[in-house]
């Protein structure tokens, strides 16, 4: 790619960002603000140090399993696959956290509308997944969209259940 | 940290559903459930705003009678 190809694209990009901060800044002000309480907050919070401390330790254990591998001579999976899988774990841990402590929505959400919008991620990611199906070459990167839609679902089951269990409260 | 009966009792004798008090609040009903249950220890402010919801002091609400 030449260099005015390259800053072309760069302009692009930055008027792109550009648009879409004004555009949900617009939205925002039109909509009414929704806010966690104070409780929720703090949930939050607790939420972050652990998925921050399990994705610590999950990324250390990697690399020092890496090192060894790569010492003894042996395969090992693509790092950039690794650390996806991390960061998935890191916001399934999260929410998981935020719902069964009644933190995942702000006040004015209802999980009715968590679940639908879990469920059409989910459905986005498990079509991209089987649409690529005839295409895969053992590629790990063609397991993402697969990994995304399990985390949706799982997501979706575990506010389905917080919200039986908030019912019978 | 116990619960907090007295304010659970308060709420029933207004009349007031757990989320119908969180709606004039401006919280979320699992931290009003939380406070009833003692999971949950209020902010000042939302003591304050509590007691001016049910019409009661501090003392009858929050004065924890185990100490």
């Amino acid at each position: 790619m030449s260099v005015i190809h390259s800053v072309g694209l760069v302009t692009g990009l930055l008027a792109l960002i550009v648009v879409l901060c004004a555009a949900v800044t617009w939205v925002e002000k039109k909509v009414p603000h929704k806010e966690f309480d104070e409780r929720q907050k703090i949930v939050q919070g607790k939420a972050y140090a652990l998925a921050f401390n399990v994705g610590l330790l999950y990324f250390m254990v990697i690399t020092i399993w890496q090192m060894l591998q790569a010492e003894a001579g042996k395969a090992f999976p693509e790092m950039y696959l690794l650390l996806f899988l991390g960061l998935w774990m890191q916001m399934l841990l999260f929410n998981t956290y935020c719902i069964l402590n009644g933190a995942g929505l702000p006040l004015s959400e209802k999980s009715s509308w968590a679940i639908g919008t879990s469920l059409i991620f989910a459905g986005y990611y498990f079509l991209k997944y089987f649409g690529f199906r005839d295409e895969l070459n053992r590629s790990g990167f063609q397991l993402i969209p697969l990994m995304m839609g399990v985390g949706f679902s799982y997501l979706a089951l575990l506010y389905g259940i917080q919200m039986l269990r908030e019912r019978k409260e | 940290m116990g619960k907090n009966y007295a304010m659970k009792q308060a709420r029933a004798e207004k009349g007031l559903s757990q989320q119908e008090l969180a709606d004039r609040l401006g919280v979320s009903r699992q931290t009003i459930n939380a406070i009833e249950k003692g999971d949950y220890n209020p902010t000042i402010k939302l003591c304050i705003g509590i007691c001016r919801v049910l019409g009661l002091t501090l003392n009858d609400l929050f004065w924890d009678e185990t100490e």
